[in-house]
């Protein structure tokens, strides 16, 4: 029941988006976010849908996978969409009692439900091809010279990737606890605010407990191992780049070349 | 009483990356006052064959009929299923959350509609019947040990006097004792009044002594369905699936290898002891 989220989710499969460093594809994403929200013409739109169904049909990800994460955020599109819509001041072309859609109104709306849709279809895009590991060892990795002005990256990045290993851990143990307690006659679907949200404690104390238990567990675990931070921590499969990398970039690069043109016309 | 499987399959994650198919086209039927045993390997899926018989998870194709109605009816009352078939998990500490010991095992029978009272002597008895030490009855659940958040668990599904009751390897984290008591508890449940009991259990030796049938999980589908004796006969089969027979069943196959006239299969120490009496007395003993 609680098994769809679907948030940090990986899907494997054998692609070439898969194959790339995570590095190229957290600087791909940058751009692109970048991109998405600098362009305005219709033009500059067309070449990053072209550039994210390419991206898409290349990455053998259902599609369904990306869509998921849109459904959280439906009802903000509406109201944010129609709120530009009918509040935005310009020249009428539509009237019907005291509602006025102007032209620039049409186009806001537009031009911001195109930006969620896209940000949300391309990021997931991301850490739907890289696993968890790749992606915080990339962010570390980018980020590694910040350390010097004393920000603790590789603890972030730690930090990051357990928090992204224990989502999947704890929507299973919610699960399991949901239904330990249903088997004892717990009901959460019916009654009042009041009701329900009592019916969630056998849920809450459980999974708070079990929460506190393994992470206690965890950090035991990794000091029985010898985890000591970031000082001197080597990896075993260090990040290198390859040919197929150097060709991203250069992808990249010629895909934020056309925007800018497009944008200087 | 009775539950009926009809060619029931599901698969976890399904239209996913993840797609696991954990019960694969099982038809069973467990009838009234039945004392039944459930192995299998690690990954079997018994787990999840025993949460159908609840109605906490779905059947992804197949049905599920319990005294002949359909669960998965719209008008079915899936809640009042679950009180009537009672459910002890593998990990008894998913469901341990309130203040103290009793007030944990008082939650079921409080959703059962009882009054406080009632509900209060179920708790006392449910506590009791698994010999619950009284000193720690106003403890947190949380302060406990493994075995005794076990029998606090288990205590609170008996509160709820289900018709069925099934457990999921109740005996693991306890001592032998515990495991002796619980199981002898379990056995004066089935004999006294008439309960359907469904017992998960990687041990041989607790199946055999304790169970009237045995149904063998093999990677989804019913490997083996019968009495004791006739599943422990395949010793082999069994060992190829990663299971294996009691003791005292690898006893009497190795006599009889020795070209001991042994008859039948013994499953318990005491049909053992009642063979190897009568092969003595018949002076069949001597090689
Ligand atoms: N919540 C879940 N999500 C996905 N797959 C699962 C889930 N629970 C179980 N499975 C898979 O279903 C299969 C059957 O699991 P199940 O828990 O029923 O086994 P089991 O026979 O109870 O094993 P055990 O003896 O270890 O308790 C396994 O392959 C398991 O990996
Ligand atoms: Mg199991």
């Amino acid at each position: 029941m609680f098994r769809e989220i679907t948030l940090g989710q990986y899907y494997p499969a054998d692609s070439i988006l898969h194959r790339l460093d995570p590095r190229v594809k957290l600087f791909g994403t940058l751009i692109y976010i970048i991109v998405l929200f600098v362009a305005s013409e219709p033009i500059s739109f067309g070449v990053i849908t072209a550039a994210l169904v390419a991206v898409i049909l290349i990455s053998k990800v259902p599609f369904s996978y990306m869509t998921k994460g849109l459904s959280g955020i439906v009802m903000l599109l509406v109201i944010a969409g129609i709120f530009n819509l009918f509040m935005t001041p310009g020249i009428p072309i539509f009237t019907w009692g005291p509602l006025t859609i102007t032209d620039i109104g049409l186009k806001n709306a537009a031009t911001m439900v195109i930006r969620m849709v896209y940000l949300i279809v391309g990021t997931s895009l991301m850490t739907l091809t890289t696993t968890p590991n790749q992606l915080t060892d990339g962010l570390e990795r980018s980020m590694r010279h910040m350390s010097k002005l004393g920000l603790p990256v590789h603890e972030i990045a730690m930090m990051m990737s357990i928090a992204l290993r224990f989502i999947p851990i704890l929507v299973e143990e919610t699960d399991k606890i949901m239904k330990a307690q249903m088997a004892r006659g717990a009901d959460f679907e019916s009654g009042g605010i009041i009701k329900r949200t009592k019916a969630m404690v056998p849920i809450l104390v459980p999974l708070f407990v079990s929460a506190f238990r393994r992470a206690s567990d965890l950090a035991m675990a990794m000091e029985a191992r010898c985890y000591h931070g970031g000082e001197g921590r080597t990896k075993m499969k260090p990040l290198t780049y390859t040919a197929l990398d150097r060709v991203a970039y250069l992808v990249i690069l010629v895909f934020l070349a056309v925007i800018i043109v497009l944008a200087l016309m | 009483m009775s539950i009926i499987l009809d060619h029931v399959t599901y698969t976890y994650s399904a239209g996913t990356a993840y797609e696991v198919k954990a019960l694969d086209d099982v038809s069973l039927k467990l009838s009234d006052g039945e004392f039944i045993g459930i192995i299998g390997h690690t990954g079997s899926g018994k787990s999840t064959l025993i949460q159908h018989l609840n109605g906490l998870l779905k059947a992804t194709s197949g049905a599920i009929y319990f005294n002949g109605q359909d669960i998965y009816d719209k008008d079915f009352d899936l809640k009042g299923l679950r009180t009537r078939v009672g459910m002890v998990f593998q990990y008894p500490e998913h469901q341990l959350f309130e203040t103290t010991v009793f007030e944990d095992v008082k939650y079921g029978p409080k959703n059962q509609g009882l009054s406080d009272k009632e509900a209060t002597n179920r708790a006392f008895d449910a506590l009791s019947a698994v010999n619950f030490p009284d000193e720690y009855f106003d403890q947190s659940p949380f302060e406990l040990s493994g075995g005794q958040k076990r029998r606090a668990a288990i205590a609170g599904v008996l509160a709820m006097e289900p018709d069925v009751l099934i457990l999921d390897e109740p005996t693991a984290g306890l001592d032998p004792k515990g495991q002796r008591d619980l199981l002898t508890l379990i056995r004066r449940m089935h004999k006294e009044s008439e309960r359907t009991i469904i017992l998960v259990s990687h041990s041989m030796e607790d199946v055999a002594e304790y169970v009237d049938r045995i149904i063998v999980m093999d990677d989804g589908k019913v490997f083996l369905d019968g009495t004791p004796e006739t599943v422990f006969s395949h010793v082999t089969e069994l060992e190829e699936r990663g299971l294996a027979v009691p003791q005292v069943t690898y006893l009497m196959e190795e006599l009889k290898g020795r070209g001991i006239p042994v008859e039948g299969h013994a499953t318990t120490l005491k049909s053992a002891k009642e063979e190897i009496l009568r092969l003595s007395r018949a002076g069949a003993l001597h090689v």
